[in-house]
């Protein structure tokens, strides 16, 4: 009855070449950032919680060509930025997920034109369970079970202790405690949409600020699961390799599967900020964004334990964002 | 002893200032008299005004979610050149409701000023050799994705982009068309040259379905899987073709919501066929379902963005909404019908729904336009556009701008909206609401999202009885220790303990609120709920401890017990509590051992008992800490100030301390006692930062004790930094914050009519 043909076609969108990278380490083929003259002032930054480690690192490095720059950086959550970009209270809006078109409309109506979102790097949501937690591998329709009331992936039914992903022993009847960022939260969003299909989180879920406080909860909770940046791992918890579909083959949260796209909860993480369409960047954040696209920007995103983009990747970027 | 003013004998007359002193004098206290009469009322006033001013603020702020709707009628215009063109079948607006298009059955797009009908440009979609435009589907609004389908047996998504460009400030508009599964047509099925009667698209999670049914019944799909390397940035497409059982009716509507795992189908009835497709090498009709009652038919449908709820018109004007409900015995989602919204005279002509929210437009064939919104399950607005059936609508992007076409006219008529807040009617924030992909109406607050799609839900319930909540068992732990405290400070201590009592317990309040949070749900809340017995050992053993050692003292000889001077009896109790204390923790794992198989909090789940680790008692224990002091403090005031006279009067006509207390001081101090719980209750309600960190935020409606709560305060401070000023989301979290004002104002006018009052009655004594 059913029809099947099977061909693939490869859209190239943009001229990048269908080369996949590992990316596990700093691209050696990335530029090195060179220091140009007469840069100096102040930067503000306001934005994810996520990136907040890294923009500190960032402004470090960047601190290093540029000794009379200041930074202040703030990371509440990804929701955050664009209002404070809007009110011009901040320079970059870090942000852990894409601008949602409400956000970037009200952008408009102050600025008569768009604001300009610059990919930096590239992040896995990682699962975590406590490190005592047996369990080998969870799938994105389990995951919606666990943390979801509407299950929109269609797993069977919902799952509110450990033996209902097949945990046997002391495990078979142990509660699952969730803990998830709160609604300002980049992270929030991005897992609402991809892990949960879209759906509604529980209303029984810990909300924490931010995002070392959902792995701390994991940690002090047996029978805890939260999610959050693969940068905020520690010893006290682990990470689960995800599955696509129920049954499928799972995968380690690592860069390789990131860069693939293998490992389901892969994502980029962006700064946005002001670039008029035809006075072009102003100098001071235009260096900020070439010192993050070159190689070393993109050591610090792989010291930070994020995944670094590609130099065919920051190329296009580059030149895409009009930063060469 | 009195008090004398030693008299010096007057050495140089009087001590009396002579008069220019004395004038001086005068004017001096007239100008501080008149500084402190005019200055503290002032000052007074100042404090009302202050008060009054953040009522206003907070009023003005949620002002915009009371103002009506309203829909008025706009200009009208006929698009030049357009006249004699083929039909239009299709109109849309772009994201600046700048262009409006019109979408021609001769494969044209013509684009034209949305306000004025002036032409900007008219594109050509390339059409197969011989063939004509035969059909034509689309996509939500707000992916602007299209689907022609040709007399050929082909169809050709495409989607239209508006590139922008700037030259100095002004920004310039440029419709493309864009192919996203490319430029050749596609063929779907095998149905040859047959004409197709229904064409359906969207783009979902993780691909595009494309669908085509024919009037003999039969139903194809392809779906086009996309993958894309983030590195690359290079977009892998895999098609898949699957065919549908056949429903034996033509088909009428094709619709595929996003999610990509069901499929609907309306046949010439109007009778709803639902596909699930989720495994989709088997796709399985689930039910029929009749969506409008009997002796009408099904004469338009149309997802809400998002494509989870499906309104549905029928000829008897009818509109109603329905979406999948699952079932959680079988776990089979059926079509449920959720609401109906007010019908309309004639029969329904077109729905169009807002871009960005749950809102739409109908039109019917009296040439009536309604505007309904589904979360509030309310009716807006009807208006008389024309006397001629509505034949199309187009709703902009920013929910302001409306086209109108008429059947057989070519004339456009604009509608100007006015509709910032449909989603806040009384029931949807106060009453329970039938969300999307939910079971049942529920009380749910979660406001945001990463995608716009999402319906925010705002019931101010839950954050209610959050608040109510938290203050509740924040004052249960608060209000005997502190009331129990202050009487036993105030009227039996000793001076001298007192002294550093009193001050030691005031000084816990300038422990900042966020420092004891921090403390309760780091460490506290995994401290407890490792060591669930304490609960249980400490609330018993400490009272009981307490009457046990008290009663043991008394019975002492009197020669044991006058060596300890009177007042100073509570010390003998640290030991005791010490030891106690001790004896809690360290019995702990035996009685985890002993009752609970080893662990106390796998016994609760055993139970059924829902125990989350930041939950109420801890919240409750936390904030218990911080409203004590403010109790204790005003409390004892109040029964240390009870006057001497009435109490050693008492004393002296023979009754024992405990009589006086119970009988005099309580009685006495009550209207301060009271003030100083009110007081505290007003404090445990308005709390923000220990609930922030120590419950987990979850808006939950219940009073378990051993689940968390997410209160007002707590939440405007973790959602306020987050939206746009002037969101819907924005202007409810004032409302959120005039709830509170408003709570703790009533709270605070009961509690001084009853303190008053209470003060009347015993003013006697």
């Amino acid at each position: 009855m059913t029809l099947k043909k099977s061909l693939a076609l490869g859209v190239v969108v943009a001229l990048g070449v269908p080369v996949s990278i590992a990316s596990a380490e700093v691209d050696p083929n990335l530029p090195s950032y060179e220091r140009v003259s007469g840069i100096s002032g102040n930067l503000s930054s306001v934005g994810s919680d996520t990136l907040n480690n890294l923009m500190t690192l960032w402004a470090e490095e960047f601190a290093k060509f540029y000794p009379n720059v200041n930074i202040q950086i703030q990371g509440a959550g990804t929701s955050t930025a664009p209002p404070a970009l809007i009110e011009g209270t901040s320079n970059f809006g870090p942000m852990s997920r894409p601008m949602r078109d409400s956000e970037s409309r009200a952008f408009e109506e102050k600025f008569g034109f768009p604001p300009t979102v610059v990919p930096v790097a590239i992040d896995m949501v990682a699962v975590y369970v406590n490190k005592d937690n047996p369990v080998e591998a969870l799938s994105i329709p389990q995951v919606d079970a666990i943390f979801s009331a509407t299950r929109a992936c269609g797993f069977g039914q919902d799952i509110s202790n450990w033996g209902e992903v097949g945990l046997t022993g002391a495990w078979s009847n142990r509660d699952i405690t969730l803990y998830s960022r709160n609604a300002v939260s980049g992270t929030y969003g991005f897992f609402k949409e991809t892990a949960l299909c879209g759906g509604d989180f529980k209303s029984s879920i810990n909300e924490q600020p931010g995002s070392s406080a959902v792995v701390r909860g994991v940690e002090q909770t047996v029978g805890g699961i939260g999610y959050s940046g693969i940068g905020y791992r520690t010893s006290g918890v682990r990470v689960v390799p995800l599955s696509k579909e129920h049954g499928g083959q799972a995968f380690e949260a690592t860069g390789d599967n990131a860069a693939t796209g293998d490992y389901p909860l892969a994502r980029f993480l962006f700064i946005a900020a002001n670039q008029h369409p035809t006075n072009g960047w102003n100098p001071l954040e235009r260096e900020f964004f070439r010192m993050v696209l070159s190689k070393d920007g993109q050591g610090v995103v792989h010291r930070d334990g994020y995944v670094t983009l590609s130099a065919p990747a920051a190329e296009r970027f580059r030149t895409q964002m009009n930063l060469n | 002893m009195a008090a004398t003013t030693q008299e010096q004998p007057l050495s140089k007359g009087s001590l009396l200032p002579d008069s220019d002193r004395r004038q001086k004098l005068r004017k001096k206290r007239a100008l501080r008299d008149g500084f402190s009469l005019y200055g503290v009322g002032a000052g007074g006033i100042g404090v009302i005004i202050a008060l009054g001013l953040i009522f206003v603020y907070l009023f003005y702020e949620t002002l915009p979610l009371l103002k009506p709707v309203s829909v008025e009628l706009g200009n009208e215009f006929v698009v030049p050149g357009d006249v004699g063109r083929a039909p239009a079948m299709h109109l849309t607006l772009d994201r600046y409701q700048e262009i409006g298009a019109r979408f021609s059955a001769d494969g044209t797009i013509t684009f034209f000023n949305a306000r004025t009908g002036a032409i900007q440009d008219v594109l050509q979609i390339p059409t197969p050799e011989g063939a004509r435009v035969s059909n034509f589907g689309r996509a939500e609004s707000r992916r602007s994705l299209f689907l022609y389908g040709f007399s050929d047996g082909t169809v050709l998504p495409l989607m239209i982009d508006y590139a922008q460009s700037f030259v100095g400030d002004v920004r310039q508009i440029d419709p493309r068309l864009t192919f996203p599964l490319g430029e050749q047509p596609i063929r779907i099925g095998d149905t040859g040259a047959e004409e197709f009667s229904a064409l359906g698209i969207v783009e979902g999670r993780g691909g595009y379905i494309v669908a085509a049914g024919t009037a003999s019944g039969k139903v194809s799909m392809a779906l086009f899987t996309s993958r894309t390397n983030l590195m690359t940035g290079v977009v892998q497409v895999q098609r898949e073709d699957y065919s549908l059982p056949t429903i034996g009716r033509p088909v009428y509507q094709l619709l595929v919501p996003e999610s990509l795992r069901n499929l609907f189908v309306i046949d010439d009835r109007g009778k709803l066929f639902s596909f699930d497709i989720a495994d989709r090498s088997n796709p399985t009709l689930i039910e029929e379902v009749a969506l409008v009652g009997e002796g009408a038919r099904v004469t338009e449908a149309e997802f809400l963005v998002g494509s989870r709820s499906l309104i549905v018109g029928g000829s008897d004007g009818s509109v109603r909404q329905w979406f999948l409900v699952r079932d959680e015995e079988s776990g089979i989602s059926k079509m449920t019908l959720i609401r109906s919204f007010r019908s309309h005279p004639g029969a329904i002509t077109f729905i169009e729904p807002e871009y960005l929210r749950k809102g739409f437009l109908t039109g019917d064939d009296t040439g009536m336009v309604g505007l309904h919104y589904s979360t509030a399950s309310a009716t807006l607005a009807m208006l008389q556009v024309s006397d001629q059936p509505i034949a199309r609508l187009a709703m902009g992007p920013i929910n302001s701008l409306a086209l109108v076409k008429t059947v057989g006219s070519e004339r456009l008529q604009t509608l100007e909206i006015d509709n910032a807040h449909p989603q806040t009617s009384m029931s949807a924030l106060w009453g329970r609401v039938w969300y999307e992909g939910r079971d049942d109406p529920e009380f749910i607050w979660q406001s945001s999202s990463a995608d716009d799609a999402f319906e925010a839900k705002f019931s101010l319930v839950p954050l209610s009885i959050g608040t109510l909540k938290a203050a509740l068992f924040a004052m249960l732990l608060a209000m005997p220790l502190a009331i129990l405290g202050a009487i036993y400070t105030a009227y039996f201590m000793a001076p001298a303990i007192r002294r550093v009592v009193k001050p030691s317990i005031e000084l816990m309040e300038a422990l900042p609120t966020v420092i004891l949070g921090f403390l309760a749900g780091i460490w506290l809340a995994p401290y407890v709920e490792n060591n669930l017995p304490i609960l249980v050992t400490g609330s018993l053993g400490f009272p009981l401890m307490i009457l046990v050692t008290a009663f043991a003292w008394s019975r002492l000889p009197l020669r044991i017990r006058s060596l300890v001077p009177p007042g100073w009896e509570a010390i003998l109790l640290v030991p005791v509590m010490l030891l106690t204390g001790w004896f809690v923790v360290a019995s702990s794992p035996w009685i985890e051992l002993a009752f609970f198989d080893g662990s106390m909090r796998q016994w609760f789940t055993n139970v059924g008992i829902p125990y989350d680790q930041r939950n109420a008692l801890i919240v409750g224990m936390a904030m218990g800490f911080a409203v004590i002091p403010t109790i204790f403090s005003i409390a004892e005031d109040a029964v240390f100030s009870v006057p001497r006279h009435l109490t050693q009067g008492s004393l002296a006509l023979g009754a024992t301390p405990w009589q006086t207390v119970t009988g005099v001081v309580l009685l006495t101090a009550s209207p301060g006692i009271f003030s100083a719980v009110m007081i505290g209750f007003g404090r445990a309600v308005g709390e923000t930062m220990i609930v922030l960190m120590a419950s987990g935020n979850s808006p939950i409606v219940n009073f378990n004790i051993f689940e968390g709560m997410r209160t007002l305060a707590a939440n405007i401070a973790v959602e306020l930094p987050e939206t746009a000023v002037g969101s819907t989301h924005f202007r409810v979290l004032f409302l959120s914050a005039l709830v509170l004002l408003v709570f703790t104002f009533i709270l605070n006018t009961a509690a001084e009519l009853v303190r008053q009052r209470l003060r009347k009655r015993y003013a006697s004594l």
